[in-house]
């Protein structure tokens, strides 16, 4: 009796573990996708495009921007299983336009 | 018969606290993990709050305020960050005349976690060398030179510490003092040309119009870049620098302008002759030029995470 309680506490301790792990493990790539996206986009500039989506293995990516001028407000989602569900992570940032030509520029 | 103790019980409890210490053990380490990658996360959201607010403020650079500031003073820089930033905010120190530092601080309140970057910048000033009032590619109506006075002097009510004082020819005819692909650079879009009184009389330092612009009455200052001819009118008062590809013509009571014009032709027929219409200032022209100055961020070197 004694033996079987035991085991059964240490396996939902493991169970618990496992899922932290696992949720640490999801966040930081969520995380390293969508600062590595915001990289891309800020490389590609304010004439690149601006939104779409991407998945890369079970994690879904998308991105879009907002805004004229001189800046886009950029927003990144990646969102990834996380049972029952399913969890996201959001960056927002900023890509400035000084670098690029004038518009209509000779 | 002899009694025999067990030790299974014993054994067993041993092995489960010893079980149980090295599952709360990898408990406790799963859960730093986790913080881990929440702080690391966190962190990122402020970096990113940071850098946007550098962004932000060079991009939407106040020439009119921040280039006027001295080196060694600083400004604080209102950002409007996009919706779901960490909020941040932006200071601009001037470093000498050509560089400023601007210091920007991201933080996520919740997790107080904050990231302070600095990106340095210069100034992209418009390179223009003033010989005459009036700088002409072609041709001048002989009417002009009456029109154009080449004292330097000062707008009324302008304080200007202007320490030498030297007189400009009224007209001079030859190759244009600059370039225009470079000035009209400086311009990151062009102003629609029934917009361009309407920019100047909100004091945006540096307009550029592609098209024919007519302006009527009012007053502007800063440096103007016209595609196109220009029609002056209705007693329309500038002081900076005007520049046009086209011909720029004054007309009926015109107006004034207190600076310096370039441009292919120059046409004015006074109301009054005699009246000038065209003189020189060097304080306008300088505070234009100083103005319309763009803050460009160093390609290398010129970010750093301070902290």
């Amino acid at each position: 009796m004694l033996l079987t309680i035991g085991v059964l506490g240490l396996a939902g301790v493991a169970r618990s573990v496992t899922r932290l792990t696992t949720e640490s493990l999801r966040l930081t790539t969520a995380a390293v996708l969508a600062g590595s996206r915001v990289e891309q986009l800020r490389a590609g500039g304010c004439v690149g495009a601006l939104s779409g989506t991407a998945v890369t293995g079970a994690y879904a990516e998308s991105w879009s921007a907002s805004g004229a001028g001189a800046a886009r407000a950029v927003r990144v989602t990646v969102t990834y299983p996380a049972p029952p569900g399913l969890r996201m992570r959001a960056l927002a940032a900023v890509i400035a336009c000084a670098l690029d030509p004038p518009s209509g520029a000779p | 018969m002899t009694r025999r103790n067990g030790f299974a019980l014993v054994f067993t409890i041993f092995a489960l606290v010893l079980i149980a210490a090295l599952v709360t053990g990898a408990f406790f380490a799963a859960e730093q993990e986790l913080r881990v990658a929440r702080n690391g996360a966190d962190a990122q959201r402020a970096l990113a709050a940071a850098e946007a607010a550098a962004d932000l403020a060079i991009a939407g650079w106040d020439g009119s305020r921040l280039n006027a500031m001295t080196a060694g003073d600083s400004q604080e820089v209102g950002v409007s960050l996009p919706a779901g930033s960490s909020p941040a905010g932006a200071v601009v120190l001037r470093l000498n005349a050509q560089l400023f530092l601007v210091r920007a601080t991201g933080g996520d309140p919740a997790a107080g976690t904050s990231r302070t970057i600095g990106r340095v910048v210069r100034l992209d000033r418009p390179g223009l060398a003033v010989r005459a009032v009036v700088s002409v590619l072609t041709t001048a109506d002989p009417g002009v030179a009456s029109s154009t006075d080449g004292a330097d002097q000062d707008p009324p009510g302008w304080t200007c510490d202007t320490l030498v004082r030297a007189t400009v020819p009224g007209v001079v005819v030859g190759p244009w003092p600059v370039e225009w692909d470079s000035l009209a650079a400086l311009a990151r879009t062009a102003v629609d040309p029934s917009a361009v009184q309407a920019e100047l009389g909100a004091g945006v330092p540096l307009v550029l119009a592609r098209g024919d612009v007519t302006l009527t009455g009012g007053r502007g200052r800063g440096l103007l870049l016209v595609d196109g001819d220009l029609t002056i009118q209705g007693g329309f008062e500038f002081d900076g620098v005007v520049v046009v590809r086209g011909a720029v013509t004054m007309t009926g009571s015109a107006g004034t302008v207190r600076g310096a014009v370039v441009a292919a032709a120059v046409r004015a027929s006074a109301a009054s002759p005699g009246t000038a219409l065209l003189s020189y200032s060097s304080c306008t022209v300088n505070r234009a030029l100083e103005t319309a100055a763009v803050a460009r961020p160093i390609a290398r070197r010129g970010w750093a995470l301070l902290f």
